[in-house]
């Protein structure tokens, strides 16, 4: 078995040596320093960018919760001025319609003044009327003579009397 | 039809002799040279843009060294960690002499010669011991008692503990030997019956030698990864004794 060949022994062990030595001072002076410090970077730059992240996210929700609060607020205000906008017009539409039921009232009031006044006119000038009527029935009927005042007085008991 | 240790054989390609010993860059050397440019290549190569979002044989690197970096840190904790750069480089150099060896017509296995596995592992025993002294003085030969044993077996376990110890560049050595060679040589041998069996008969034994050729690549892996885990292993029982 030639592995077991003494001959080459020396050889072997000086180029192994040789070899392995340039191999490992390659390894630990440029490569693997090389290696470590971009893992090390990426895993920096990976932190970083989730803490970026985490920062824009607290900031987007803040964001948020203003816009939510802004948009709280005008709400309320506009159901404020719409709320006072109701008021105003209803608070109007009641005065209006006060006024007219007043001058509706008075109107009446009004009226129902002149039909008494007028009602009252008509009745004296019926009752004159009678009193007229009931002196010439008796002057003529059973000549009587009846004075003004008696002939009211008639007229007014059986005026009193249809009354009742 | 050659020999299948043929493949194994060292020749010189460059023939250096200095002081009365042969030191010639032989086919071994080689690729020991080509297992050290490919690492240095795909390492120093693949991170010269240093990019974040890597490409794909950058992060192939870095997947490789995250690999070997927690494999460490698992194994031997934070204190194995400065020894990172000697696993790494030896694990890529054990991986790439393994895989070599897979490569059709020019390959050569140079992890099938013990000598060099032995060198290495001897290397691993040596520097582990001397740290394990390093960092716990003369309380290092605790090591050959573990404190959960009876005082009355120490006349037993120390000196079967002490054996292990030394042991262990030759296991360690061995193991790594011991696989690709009988690898490659089955390897050889069932592709001499697909030879030798011709178009009709040499089916069967090519239907076998593919599925070697799989169970080889995972044991170039694997065998790779237990020689440097093995080293990891006994560096964490120096650092921190049992």
């Amino acid at each position: 078995m030639p592995q077991l060949n003494p001959e080459w022994f020396v050889s072997q062990i000086f180029w192994l040596i040789i070899l392995f030595a340039i191999l490992y001072l390659l390894m630990r002076q440029v490569a693997l320093p090389r290696i470590a410090g971009v893992i090390d970077d990426r895993e920096r730059r990976i932190n970083e960018g989730l803490a970026e992240a985490e920062r824009l996210r607290d900031e987007a929700k803040s964001a948020q919760e203003d816009q939510e609060q802004a948009i709280r607020d005008a709400r309320a205000e506009a159901q404020k001025l719409v709320a006072d906008a109701q008021a105003e017009v209803q608070a109007e539409s009641e005065k209006r319609h006060k006024e007219l039921g007043e001058r509706l009232d008075k109107d009446l009031a009004e009226a129902e003044d002149r039909i008494a006044r007028a009602k009252q006119e008509a009745m004296e000038s019926v009752q004159g009327m009678a009193v007229e009527v009931v002196g010439l029935a008796a002057d003529r009927v059973a000549g009587v003579s009846v004075d003004e005042k008696t002939a009211a007085e008639a007229v007014q008991g059986v005026m009193d009397q249809e009354k009742a | 039809m050659a020999s299948p240790v043929k493949q194994f054989e060292v020749n010189p390609i460059i023939p250096i002799e200095v002081g009365g010993l042969d030191i010639s860059f032989t086919n071994s050397a080689a690729f020991m040279l080509l297992a050290v440019l490919v690492t240095t290549v795909l390492t120093v190569g693949a991170m010269r843009h240093r990019a974040v979002v890597p490409d794909r044989v950058q992060a192939m690197v870095e997947v490789f060294y995250e690999f070997v970096d927690n494999m460490v840190y698992e194994n031997a904790g934070d204190p194995g960690r400065r020894y990172l750069p000697f696993f790494f480089s030896m694990f890529s150099f054990l991986l790439l002499g393994d895989l070599f060896g897979m490569l059709p017509w020019v390959g050569y296995t140079f992890t099938s010669h013990i000598i060099i596995l032995f060198a290495l592992a001897l290397f691993v025993f040596v520097s582990v011991t001397a740290i394990g002294f390093w960092v716990h003085g003369l309380h290092f030969f605790r090591m050959f008692l573990p404190p959960s044993v009876p005082g009355a077996l120490a006349p037993l376990i120390v000196p079967i503990e002490i054996i292990s110890y030394l042991s262990r560049p030759f296991s360690l050595s061995i193991r790594l030997f011991a696989n690709m060679t009988a690898g490659h040589v089955m390897l050889k041998v069932v592709g001499g019956f697909v030879v030798g069996l011709g178009i009709v008969g040499g089916i069967l034994p090519l239907v076998v030698l593919l599925g070697i050729s799989l169970l080889e690549f995972g044991i170039a892996v694997v065998q790779a990864y237990v020689f440097t885990v093995l080293s990891v292993i006994y560096l964490n029982d120096a650092l921190h004794l049992h």
